[in-house]
């Protein structure tokens, strides 16, 4: 409404009934108290509304309590799967990951880097070993990817709470970290460019969240959340671990060739 | 922001359940589950409605609410002890509500509000009496407001809600929606213009 003798839109009326016109609000309200016809519709507006608050509150059946209780108890008595408790019973858990991701990651470059000074072994052993190195970096990658999209998407999805929740996030992504660099450099030992810049890029987002105040500001995790989105962060770690989890499936068998009838 | 015309009231709790809350976190806090029964059977009830105003259905709203015990369970040791309870698992729920409405987006249907008047003018008739009983007229304004929450998708009624009860900003709501500004607005607009449809001939009939 740019014209202060037309009248107000219903959207326009919304918007200010909400106080959500902030800089066409005094410009709205001098118009409705020139114009009737607009004041009245906000009036019939806000009647409308009021009924609103009259609305059933779906009040829960007598004994509801005691019903939800039954239900939340298992699961508070229940210990969460392992793969739960990797992911959000703190540090000590998260170090472990890291430790397992270590070892995994410490066998793959011995076997790795032993490939060229031992002694020469049969063809056939190296062969039926080389995939076998590379199937563990793509399991543990796997692995890694999954927990650090989690601590991605709760970055990226934390509201009202967020701000307190990520003082778990830091914790955690300061252990991916450490990870992330092993994972790294055996991706660039491996030659695998795509799996390096992702991993790379990752490392990057991982320290900032890592590195991140105690009191960070919600302009300044909005910051954060822009350049994870700005570099398609989620998107591409999830590609990235979609891909390795096809390279896990086996490959199908070669068929066999000359067969006589 | 205009400050929050109609908000749930989140009840001011009283010294004395402020005390309890405190022993039952305490007790939780230095081991045993147990004693969390008496925050939910303190506060679920309230929970409910919360989660019912947003959800729209009560199987949806126990499940949020559910979820919002079990997240706040896990969550108890951050909880900051001069807080009040009551307005922790309010928030919580309406996050628990916002990421049950996210998680089924794609399944969102449109209603369009001229299907919307047919229906509900077919339905419920507006009794012009010149004076109607007090509570054939409370029954009446119920059942258009039922109808007419009824007829919003899903995102519309979240979106809705969360700006007209819980006071939230446009931007707040598209945040949490992961939706855009406008798409927002539009979320809102809909909403808006099927519950004046629901609601008018109402209030018309009151002025009359």
């Amino acid at each position: 409404m740019t014209d202060p003798l037309t009248h107000a839109t219903h959207d326009e009326l919304v918007l200010h009934y909400y106080g959500e016109d902030a800089a066409d609000a005094p410009r709205v309200a001098a118009h409705l108290r020139a114009c009737a016809s607009c004041q009245a519709s906000l009036d019939r507006l806000r009647h409308t509304l009021a009924l609103v608050d009259t609305a059933d509150e779906g009040e829960p059946h007598a004994g509801y309590e005691a019903t939800l209780w039954a239900r939340l108890q298992d699961q508070l008595e229940a210990p969460p799967p392992w793969w739960r408790r990797l992911t959000t019973d703190g540090p000590v858990r998260w170090a472990m990951a890291g430790t397992l991701a270590t070892v995994l990651v410490g066998a793959f470059l011995a076997g790795w880097l032993a490939r060229d000074v031992t002694a020469p072994t049969p063809a056939p052993s190296e062969a039926s070993v080389a995939p076998l190195r590379t199937r563990v970096l793509i399991v543990a990658v796997g692995d890694h990817l999954e927990r650090t999209q989690m601590v991605l998407s709760e970055v990226m999805n934390a509201g009202d709470l967020g701000l307190a929740e990520l003082v778990g996030d830091r914790a955690r992504a300061s252990d991916l970290v450490a990870a992330n660099r092993l994972f790294r450099q055996s991706a660039e030992l491996a030659g695998d460019a795509s799996m390096d810049e992702v991993l790379e890029e990752l490392e990057r987002v991982l320290v900032e969240i890592a590195n991140a105040p105690a009191d960070l500001s919600a302009t300044e995790l909005d910051a954060l959340r822009d350049r994870i989105e700005r570099r398609g962060l989620v998107f591409r770690v999830r590609v990235l671990s979609d891909d390795l989890r096809a390279r896990q499936q086996p490959a199908p068998a070669a068929q066999t060739k000359g067969s006589t009838s | 922001m205009a400050a929050p015309p109609n908000q749930i009231t989140a009840h001011p709790s009283n010294r004395q359940m402020h005390e309890s809350d405190r022993a039952a976190i305490a007790a939780v806090t230095a081991g045993d589950p147990h004693a969390f029964r008496a925050l939910v059977d303190r506060h679920s009830r309230y929970a409910h409605r919360v989660a019912y105003r947003i959800t729209g259905n009560a199987p949806d709203a126990e499940d949020v609410v559910q979820d919002a015990f079990l997240k706040a369970f896990r969550q108890l040791s951050r909880f900051e002890a001069r807080a009040d309870f009551r307005t922790w698992i309010h928030k919580i729920t309406v996050n628990c509500a916002i990421d049950f409405i996210r998680a089924r987006r794609h399944r969102e249907t449109a209603h369009d509000p001229a299907d919307l008047e047919r229906g509900l003018t077919a339905d419920v008739p507006v009794s012009h009496a010149p004076a109607p009983d007090r509570a054939l007229l409370s029954s009446e304004i119920s059942a258009r407001v039922t109808a007419g929450l009824g007829g919003l998708t899903p995102l519309e009624r979240a979106a809705f809600m969360l700006r007209h009860l819980e006071g939230r900003s446009i931007d707040e709501i598209g945040t949490a929606l992961g939706l855009k500004t406008e798409a927002t607005k539009n979320s809102v607009f809909r909403a808006v213009r099927k519950m004046r449809i629901a609601l008018e001939p109402l209030v018309d009939a009151r002025h009359d």
